[in-house]
């Protein structure tokens, strides 16, 4: 017994070491490409007037369709912050999905809707469509009625109805900045081959809101939303960025995601049943295209920014992350043939065994990790100074990824303009690791147990609205 | 204790070369820290001076070029004042207020933008597709028709966006000749506004008609291309189209060519026509029914009420509101008001359409 014991912890040391070992040079190297990037962009960005340039010159028609389900309390806002999107041709379609509460009304009392016809273009299975409605008031606004079916059916019925070749799909509970969708419409007009491109989400927590607009960015005062600025930072910033520096972009987040709408269809729309959705729909469109041989890219752009409204207690972030969790495992688990095949280039080779190895199973390594680590030292067979030392190590690259964010952030759109913010935000990248990294490798090993007992749970979100003091 | 002693790993002192391995990871961290933000906020102090000369060059200039376009002063002077590394910055300051400004007035800034227009040619060349698009627009426009040959070749741009700045140059009622070019290139352009691509076309005058027709009869290029050939040709007005159409009806499976077959008759159609449009009273499909309601309606003639009145017994309450609609728009609200009095299943529908004012006969 004891044997087994010392020997499962030392082959444990080895996997945990090589998991951090191979997860933090992974972000580092993303962090240094992102890096290259966003300067090649920001340097493009104020050599030309690109809104203007789109503006004039015409873009393709946008659809946005906005899955919605009992979003009274934002329905409004977050459409009149769509309706003042700069964009040269769009119309927005809101599905509202069976909701329980006034979403409908809200929308038909502040747009004047009236019955309309719209017929769909597609014919994807979802839930009965009970009737369409278009707004007096603003001629590009439509919203469809339909019954309940979850977000994935929702956005299927706007796709079933969308008569446009481009399609955008936004969160409800989100607000879009006015040049939003000029912005990641980009790759759609740089290059033909372009099937979906995503843009930067950003916590609106905290920050000043007029008409459906951000006026001022502010880190928010609630603790927990405040380390969800970094850690999307983190993520969009260093990690996306950089991910499509390598054209291996594995996810473009349903929150605010453009995709060519014909190819959508021919995949089969959103899969109903996945609790991710949104990387699902990513990977299946890589699968296709490879499979068959389509030329395509799939592009991040970092500077369209959706706002979005982040969990502000730990049982709703819990909730959240469990479902994240549980979604990615569900995509990882259709789609593992791409792992490691080269057929499908260096997405099966590099982006799939990333997600499959560091983010799905990383939880359960990290965890472990947590708990081997505490026992060596309560049983006192650890060098301490070495032991803190590998501690300290691990914070500090945790918090130089952070402050990479943070630059990458100052470097492109220096939203939070307010020095204390910006000093929050290098605290926030030593603290995150102090407490809240370990919070959400929790939260993500919850997960991957509901996930494995058969939990479905959506896990809903508590909305506080956006306009406030 | 097995071999694979765990401790081993911890067990180090501050001489082992792990421990001093650690120590400069955890210093080439640190400095890789301060380095990350020292060069964003540096390249964020350059953006910004380089947004702040720019602001000082268009304050300079500004004066200078309402001078040149009052005609008190000579545009050379403006020429001159423009270092070199803003040559294409100045450009596009020019570009700005020709998009302003019309026929001779437009002349000075013209003129102004001459000396600099072969460099940003040359750019054309290497630059990225957002800069290729810019330079295009303003060679258009402050170098058209000296640089038509980069227009024309830019259609062929591997970016839709550059290739859709020259498809919108080149589409000039002054220059009609390019028409037959553009309905070449058009296949290309599918995912743009199919309606605002018909406007362009239209744009460009009567003497696209000729070569819209032929896009149109020729069951051999894409559906949509023939549908924009048909917007653009009702957009014109062009009667000849209407016979085109109605064969188009006769044959066309594709709902896009269908409707819009069907709204060119509705525009420029006659009565020989409305048999290829009620036929598609029969279509299986609500949204062509539709359509053809419609087309029928702006037809016209004493022939169409028969065929409206049959659309408001229409499974689709859609079509026959648009049927309603359109018998009240040719003056048959008698028919409706008795209708509306009847035990017709639809009586609400037809009293809403005769209290709708905003349908006037």
């Amino acid at each position: 017994m004891n044997t087994v014991f010392w020997t499962f912890l030392a082959v444990f040391h080895a996997v945990v070491f090589t998991y951090f070992v191979v997860l933090n040079t992974y972000y580092l190297v993303m962090s240094i490409f992102a890096f290259r990037a966003l300067r090649r962009y920001t340097r493009r960005l104020t050599s030309i007037d690109v809104d203007d340039l789109v503006a004039s010159a015409g873009a393709p028609p946008v659809t946005l369709i906005v899955p919605a389900y009992n979003e009274a309390e934002t329905i409004v806002a977050s459409t009149r912050s769509l309706l003042t999107l700069r964009y040269p041709d769009y119309e927005i379609l809101i599905v509202n999905d069976g909701s329980k509460d006034d979403t409908l009304e809200a929308l038909r009392e502040a747009y004047d809707l009236i019955p309309a016809p719209r017929f769909p273009l597609a014919h994807l299975a979802t839930a009965p469509v009970r009737g369409a409605y278009h707004s007096r008031t603003h001629p590009n606004l439509w919203v469809l009625d339909k019954e309940n079916g979850k977000r994935a059916d929702a956005i299927n019925a706007g796709i079933n109805h969308c008569r446009t070749p481009l399609l955008c799909i936004v969160d409800a509970d989100g607000l879009l900045e006015p040049d939003a969708l000029i912005r990641v419409a980009r790759p759609f007009l740089e290059d033909a081959r372009t099937v979906a491109s995503g843009g930067i989400i950003r916590i609106v927590n905290g920050c000043r809101v007029e008409d459906g607009l951000v006026r001022e960015a502010r880190l928010p005062r609630n603790p927990i939303a405040r380390f969800q600025v970094l850690e999307y930072l983190r993520s969009f910033l260093a990690g996306r960025v950089g991910w499509d520096a390598l054209k291996i972009m594995f996810l473009v987040s349903g929150a605010f995601g453009l995709f060519r709408r014909s190819l959508v269809v021919e995949v089969g729309g959103l899969a109903p049943d996945s609790l991710g959705e949104d990387l699902e729909l990513t990977v299946r469109l890589h699968r296709h295209c490879r499979e068959r041989g389509i030329p395509y890219e799939i592009h991040f752009v970092p500077d369209p920014v959706a706002w979005t409204e982040a969990p502000e207690t730990l049982k709703v972030l819990g909730r959240q992350r469990d479902r994240w969790q549980r979604g990615l495992i569900d995509t990882m688990i259709r789609h593992v043939r791409m792992l490691f095949n080269p057929r499908y280039g260096r997405i099966g080779l590099v982006a799939y065994p990333y997600f499959f190895f560091l983010e799905m199973i990383g939880p359960i390594i990290e965890f472990t990790g947590y708990l081997v680590f505490l026992t060596v030292l309560a049983l006192g067979v650890a060098s301490l100074p070495f032991a803190l030392l590998f501690l300290f190590v691990a914070v500090m690259l945790g918090s130089v990824l952070s402050i990479a964010a943070v630059g990458l952030e100052e470097l492109t759109f220096r939203r939070y303009t307010r020095t204390r913010d910006l000093l929050r935000l290098f605290r926030l990248a030593f603290a995150e690791n102090l407490g809240y990294r370990q919070i959400l490798t929790y939260y993500r090993l919850r997960g991957t147990i509901s996930y494995f007992r058969g939990l479905d749970g959506w896990g809903d979100m508590e909305r506080k609205g956006f306009e406030e003091p | 204790m097995p071999s694979l002693d765990p401790t081993a790993f911890f067990d180090v002192s501050f001489d082992d070369p792990v421990f001093r391995l650690a120590l400069f990871m955890l210093e080439a961290l640190i400095v890789l820290a301060f380095v990350f933000t020292a060069v964003a906020v540096g390249l964020r102090v350059a953006n910004d001076r380089r947004a702040a000369r720019r602001k000082r060059l268009d304050a300079l200039w500004r004066p200078l070029l309402l001078e040149a376009l009052a005609g008190d002063r000579p545009v050379a002077d403006l020429c001159a004042r423009v270092p070199r590394r803003s040559r294409f910055y100045f450009c596009a300051f020019l570009y700005r207020f020709a998009r302003k400004v019309r026929g001779p007035e437009r002349e000075p800034l013209r003129a102004a933008a001459r000396p600099f227009l072969p460099e940003l040619r040359e750019g054309l060349r290497k630059a990225a597709p957002e800069a290729r698009a810019r330079r295009l627009q303003i060679l258009g426009l402050l170098g058209f028709p000296d640089y038509v040959e980069d227009l024309v070749s830019a259609l062929d741009d591997p970016s839709p966006l550059v290739a859709m700045v020259a498809f919108r140059n080149l589409a000039r009622r002054e220059h009609p000749a390019f028409a037959p070019l553009l309905l070449e290139k058009l296949p290309r352009f599918e995912d743009f506004n199919h309606d605002s691509l018909a406007a362009l076309l239209a744009g460009v005058g009567f003497e696209a008609a000729a070569p819209l027709r032929r896009a149109l009869a020729d069951a051999g290029r894409p559906a949509w291309v023939r549908a924009v050939a048909a917007k653009a040709l009702g957009r014109l007005g062009d009667v000849a189209a209407a016979d085109l159409a109605a064969d188009v009806l006769g044959a066309c499976e594709d709902p896009e060519l269908t409707f819009a077959a069907l709204e060119l008759i509705g525009r420029v159609g006659e009565e020989r026509h409305r048999a290829a449009v009620e036929a598609r009273l029969r279509s299986a499909g609500e949204e062509e029914r539709l359509h053809a309601v419609r087309a029928l309606g702006a037809l016209g003639g004493a022939g169409v009420r028969a065929a409206l009145r049959r659309a408001l017994d229409d499974p689709s309450p859609w079509v026959a509101l648009a049927a309603a609609e359109r018998l009240k728009q040719i003056g048959a609200a008698d028919l409706l008001r008795a209708l509306a009095a009847s035990t017709h299943p639809r009586t609400a529908l037809f009293e809403q359409v005769l209290t709708d004012n905003s349908l006037a006969a």
